[in-house]
């Protein structure tokens, strides 16, 4: 719509009293902008009636830029959402704002809306006349979709994750329960007739506890992987020479039994989650003290080095044994969920220990590795940055 | 140290088979108490008061220790405790909750309320057999507790 002839809303000339204010080319620049424009663009009476519109406009309401003239603005707009753009408007022309910018959804003349960004701004006012207001408008209804669905994936994700911890709370109690009194009547049976039972029932009834048992292990490792992949992590300074001179006076017993020897060299301090750490350390040296063959006691040695970066350093720790080893191949087997490289009856374990190790080494922004071959122990290394902020610490 | 005596025990538990579980470890510990058993939180306060099936005393002697489930129905675990810690009548009689909760909540709660030990059931017999022995030599040949 180029024309300077007043529109079909009678009296407004735009040429004259909008658009060329200062006369001349500047007027001329406005209107091809105004009509070229890609965003939908138009010009109202401060009561809100269009003088006119842009065809991006029109194209945005499904009407013809000469169809708008003359009709409200806000009668453009969703009947609950005209208050916002009333309430703009309000603003601006107080002297509150210079422009409002509103999301707002748009009713259009084939009954279907859409999602508008809606900015409105005054022109300049002149001879004594209120200005007119601008409006420029764009079509957000697809950013408007995305959102809505990211925002329902999100609740969907945090009701799966709520979900989750429900069935942990759920296993913790309800699944052990069950198993608790099969181990106990089990037990209790031993008790009170294993004297009298020959050979082969009472290898049944040793069997049936030890299945019993080792479901106790899974459900309470399967436990502590759920709490440490939902809770949020601690951070604090933690000591982790400490953490393991801690681990191997709980283990002393162990170390006694299997005759192994352990050195230890110096750890460092550093930002992590002191009892994830714990447990970290915990699984690889209940590892590397348990894999070796009878006749062989177990020698273990744990120790680090820095390695300097460039934004910021990192330690590399290794636990270090000679025992049994296994194939380079199986190496990410052992940090699969329930990975097992062999029967529960050779070692005992839940395959859980190390995907464990892993998961507590990526939260913290680390690696864990593992290079072996067989009959030659196993090397694991861990790398962990000197200083993880309380971003790197994944909280879920 | 005071001498032995075969104080009763009493233990509110609702599940059939953990009371038959602690019947038996006492039995296997040797030790000379007695053990009663009530199913519920409102039954373990009619036999403290003597109220209900509990109204004559003869029924009901004083108990030396009470071992308490948390989670029972009809008085829960946490409102017996609470009930008796707060009557000047019970307060003394110490009290161990025996739970399979390990939350930290229930630990938290149960010592504000004023309980004296808070233990997880054990998983196997064995462990049961040391909880009892555990339990009954601390409480009544360890400590002095008040006679009445």
């Amino acid at each position: 719509m180029v024309s300077t002839e007043p529109s079909s809303g009678g009296g407004y000339r735009p040429r004259a009293d909008v658009t060329q204010e200062s006369a001349g080319d500047h007027g001329e620049r406005f209107r091809r902008a105004f009509d070229h424009a890609v965003v939908g663009m138009a010009i109202a009476e401060p009561t809100g009636e269009i003088l006119e519109a842009n065809a991006a406009f029109g194209r945005l309401v499904l009407a013809t830029p000469d169809e708008l003239a003359g009709r409200r603005l806000e009668d453009l707009i969703h009947p609950s959402d005209r208050e916002s753009v009333r309430h703009g408007w309000q603003q601006i022309r107080v002297g509150e704002k210079p422009s409002v910018e509103c999301e707002v959804r748009c009713l259009r003349e084939d009954g279907t809306l859409v999602w508008l960004r809606l900015s409105q701004a005054a022109l300049p006012a002149n001879a004594g006349r209120e200005g007119y207001l601008i409006a420029q408008a764009q079509d957000i209804t697809e950013v408007h979709e995305s959102r809505e669905a990211s925002q329902g994936f999100m609740q969907e994700l945090e009701r799966s994750n709520r979900d989750l911890q429900e069935f942990a709370r759920v296993a913790s109690h309800d699944l052990q329960e069950p198993l608790r009194k099969i181990v106990t009547f089990g037990a209790m049976l031993d008790d009170s007739c294993g004297d009298t039972l020959s050979e082969e029932p009472r290898l049944y009834l040793a069997r049936m506890c030890d299945a019993a048992i080792r479901m106790q292990h899974l459900i309470n490792d399967l436990l502590i992987y759920s709490r440490v992949s939902s809770q949020p992590a601690e951070h604090d300074l933690v000591d982790l020479g400490g953490v393991v001179q801690d681990l191997l006076q709980d283990l002393a017993e162990d170390i006694e039994r299997s005759g192994a020897t352990v050195e230890l060299d110096a750890l460092p301090t550093l930002h992590a989650d002191p009892s994830r750490m714990r447990q970290l350390f915990h699984n690889l040296l209940t590892n590397a003290l348990k894999y070796h063959r009878p006749d062989d006691p177990p020698r273990v040695s744990i120790g680090s080095e820095k390695l300097e970066g460039e934004t910021r350093d990192r330690y590399r720790i290794y636990v270090r044994d000679q025992g049994i080893g296994f194939d380079q191949n199986d190496a990410d087997k052992i940090f699969e969920m329930f990975g097992r490289l062999h029967g529960h009856q050779t070692f005992e374990g839940t395959g859980l220990g190390l995907s464990l190790c892993r998961r507590i080494a990526e939260q913290h922004d680390g690696t864990l590795e593992v290079a072996s071959s067989p009959g030659r122990g196993a090397t694991f290394t861990l790398t962990l940055p000197a200083r993880a902020g309380s971003d790197d610490l994944e909280t879920t | 140290m005071t001498t032995p005596r075969p104080v009763t025990l009493l233990m509110a538990d609702d599940d059939e088979d953990d009371r038959l579980f602690a019947r038996n470890a006492l039995k296997k510990s040797r030790l000379a108490n007695k053990i009663r058993f009530v199913e519920d939180g409102q039954e373990l306060l009619d036999y403290l008061h003597h109220t209900g099936n509990y109204a004559d005393p003869k029924l009901a002697p004083r108990p030396g220790l009470i071992l308490l489930d948390l989670d029972m129905p009809r008085v829960d675990g946490m409102a017996a405790l609470k009930a008796i810690k707060s009557s000047p009548e019970l307060r003394s009689i110490p009290i161990v909750i025996l739970t399979t909760s390990t939350a930290e909540q229930d630990i938290v709660q149960s010592y504000d309320l004023g309980v004296n030990s808070f233990i997880t059931k054990p998983v196997t017999f064995d462990q049961l057999v040391a909880v009892m022995e555990g339990v009954t030599q601390y409480w009544f040949q360890l400590v002095e507790l008040p006679n009445r």
